[in-house]
C-alpha cells in the first residue's frame, strides 16, 4: 500500500493507542492504518515507545562531580606529559577602561556603565558593565580582525571565579554575548571565538 | 498533517556535535574535551553502577574508560559515534573489575563465575544511551512538558488527571492534547539520531 495518498493518524491517536485509551472511530481508523501496514508509522511508534520508555526509566544519575572533575583534568595532564601543545590560550590585553562611558555599538540599557575594551591576537573584546540590582551584567561583543558585518562566529565565554564556572554565554553570530548577575568580585573571563581561545585574567567588578 | 518521521530538527543533530567535539579534542581544545567528559559522565557512570560495581570500582572505571579516551581519541573511526564507544569501553572495563572479583573467589572459595560475568546485551547499552539522549532532549522542551511527562510516565503509580491538573495548574481536558504536543516537541528534538 502506498503511502503518499493516505493519512496517517495523529501523534495523539498514537500515544492514545499506546496507552490503550484510543476508543471509538478514532481507535477503529488507527489500528485499520496501523494494521495496513504503514512503515513511518510503525517506525513512529517504535520511537514513541523508547521515548516512553526512556522517560519511565528516568534520567541517568549524575557521577560524582569529583570523578567528572578528574576526568576532565587529564586532558590536559596527558597533553603535558607527551609534550603535545594545547591549543594557545591568548592572554586578553586591557586597552580601555572608561568608566561611565557607553559602548553605544554594543546596546544601550539604563544603569551605571563602565566600558572595558581588550584585544587579543587579531580579536578585540568590547564589553560594557552594566550595575543592575545590586550585580553587574557584562554586555559585549567579540570583534574579528575582520569587519565584515557578515562574518559569523561561534564560541562561548564563561566566567570564573574560586576556580568554578558562575556564568556562561554562547556567542551570537554576530560575537555579541551577556554574562548577567555577576556579583562585586574578582573574575577571570576565559572563551574562544572561532577556535581562538583567550582570557582575561582578572576582571574586578566593584561594589 | 504533518509525515511521520518528517521532523526537522532545530540544532544540529547530536552526533555532528559528538564529532565537533572529538574534532575540537584533537586540534588542542581543551573546553571542548571538558564538554564530552559532562556529557558522557552519566553514561559511563550508568554503565558501570549496573554491572553492580560499587561506587569505588565504578569510580575506577569511569577513570579508565576517560584515561582510555584521552588517549585513543585519534584512533576512533567514526566520531559521531564516540557516545556508543565510550558506553562499550566502560563496559568492557567493568566486565575486568568483575573477573577481577570472580577470580579472587575462585582462588578462595571456588565460587563459580558469576551469572553477570557476561557481556552485558548490548540493548542493555542502548536503553541506557536512551536515557541519557532523552533526559538532555526533555530539558530542552520546556519545564511544563518536562513536569508533565514525568508525571505522566515516570510516576509510580501513575497520579490521576485530577492530581496532574491539580499539581500543573492545567485542565483536565488539556492534558491529553498537551501530552501529544510535548511528546511531539521530545519527537523533535530527539531527531533523526533517535532512529539509529
Amino acid at each position: 500500500m502506498s503511502n503518499t495518498d493516505i493519512r496517517h493518524p495523529r501523534l495523539r491517536w498514537l500515544v492514545d493507542h499506546r496507552d490503550g485509551v484510543l476508543a471509538g472511530p478514532r481507535r477503529d481508523a488507527t489500528e485499520s492504518h496501523l494494521r495496513s501496514g504503514c512503515a513511518p508509522c510503525e517506525a513512529r511508534l517504535l520511537r514513541l515507545e523508547r521515548m516512553l520508555v526512556a522517560v519511565a526509566a528516568g534520567p541517568l544519575p549524575a557521577a560524582p562531580a569529583r570523578e567528572v572533575r578528574a576526568g576532565e583534568r587529564l586532558y590536559a595532564s596527558t597533553h603535558r606529559a607527551a609534550g603535545l601543545a594545547l591549543a594557545a590560550e591568548l592572554d586578553a590585553v586591557l586597552v580601555l577602561d572608561q568608566g561611565a562611558a557607553l559602548a553605544a555599538s554594543v546596546r544601550a540599557a539604563p544603569g551605571d556603565v563602565r566600558r572595558m575594551l581588550w584585544t587579543f591576537g587579531e580579536w578585540e573584546l568590547d564589553a560594557s558593565l552594566i550595575a543592575r540590582n545590586g550585580g553587574v551584567d557584562v554586555v559585549a561583543q567579540v570583534l574579528g580582525p575582520e569587519d565584515d558585518p557578515d562574518a559569523v562566529l561561534a564560541g562561548k565565554v564563561t566566567a570564573w571565579t574560586a576556580g568554578r564556572t558562575v556564568a556562561e554565554s554562547p556567542l551570537r553570530a554576530d560575537g555579541r554575548f551577556t554574562l548577567r548577575g555577576l556579583r562585586p568580585g574578582v573574575y577571570a573571563l576565559r572563551g574562544s571565538v572561532d577556535g581562538t581561545r583567550f582570557r582575561i585574567p582578572e576582571l574586578v567588578v566593584d561594589a | 498533517m504533518t509525515e511521520p518521521g518528517s521532523a526537522t530538527r532545530s540544532r544540529a543533530a547530536a552526533g555532528e556535535r559528538d564529532a565537533a567535539w572529538v574534532r575540537r579534542c584533537l586540534d588542542g581544545d581543551e573546553d571542548a574535551w571538558c564538554e564530552l567528559v559532562r556529557c558522557y559522565s552519566p553514561l559511563v557512570w550508568a554503565v558501570a553502577r549496573k554491572r553492580g560495581l560499587s561506587d569505588a570500582d565504578a569510580a575506577d572505571v569511569h577513570g579508565t574508560v576517560w584515561r582510555i579516551a584521552v588517549q585513543d581519541l585519534t584512533r576512533l573511526r567514526k566520531a559521531e559515534s564516540v557516545g556508543g564507544w565510550l558506553a562499550r569501553t566502560a563496559d568492557l572495563q567493568a566486565l575486568r573489575v568483575i573477573r577481577g572479583y570472580c577470580i579472587q573467589r575462585r582462588a578462595l572459595d571456588r565460587i563459580p563465575v558469576r551469572e553477570e560475568d557476561k557481556e552485558q546485551p548490548s540493548d542493555v547499552l542502548g536503553a541506557l544511551e536512551d536515557r541519557r539522549r532523552v533526559g538532555a532532549a526533555l530539558a530542552q522542551v520546556g519545564d511544563r512538558c518536562q513536569r508533565l511527562l514525568r508525571l505522566l510516565y515516570f510516576q509510580n503509580p501513575t497520579p490521576s488527571y485530577a492530581h496532574i491538573s491539580g499539581a500543573l495548574d492545567m485542565p483536565i481536558g488539556s492534558i491529553g492534547p498537551t501530552r501529544a504536543r510535548c511528546l511531539g516537541r521530545l519527537e523533535q528534538e530527539l531527531g533523526r539520531d533517535f532512529d539509529e
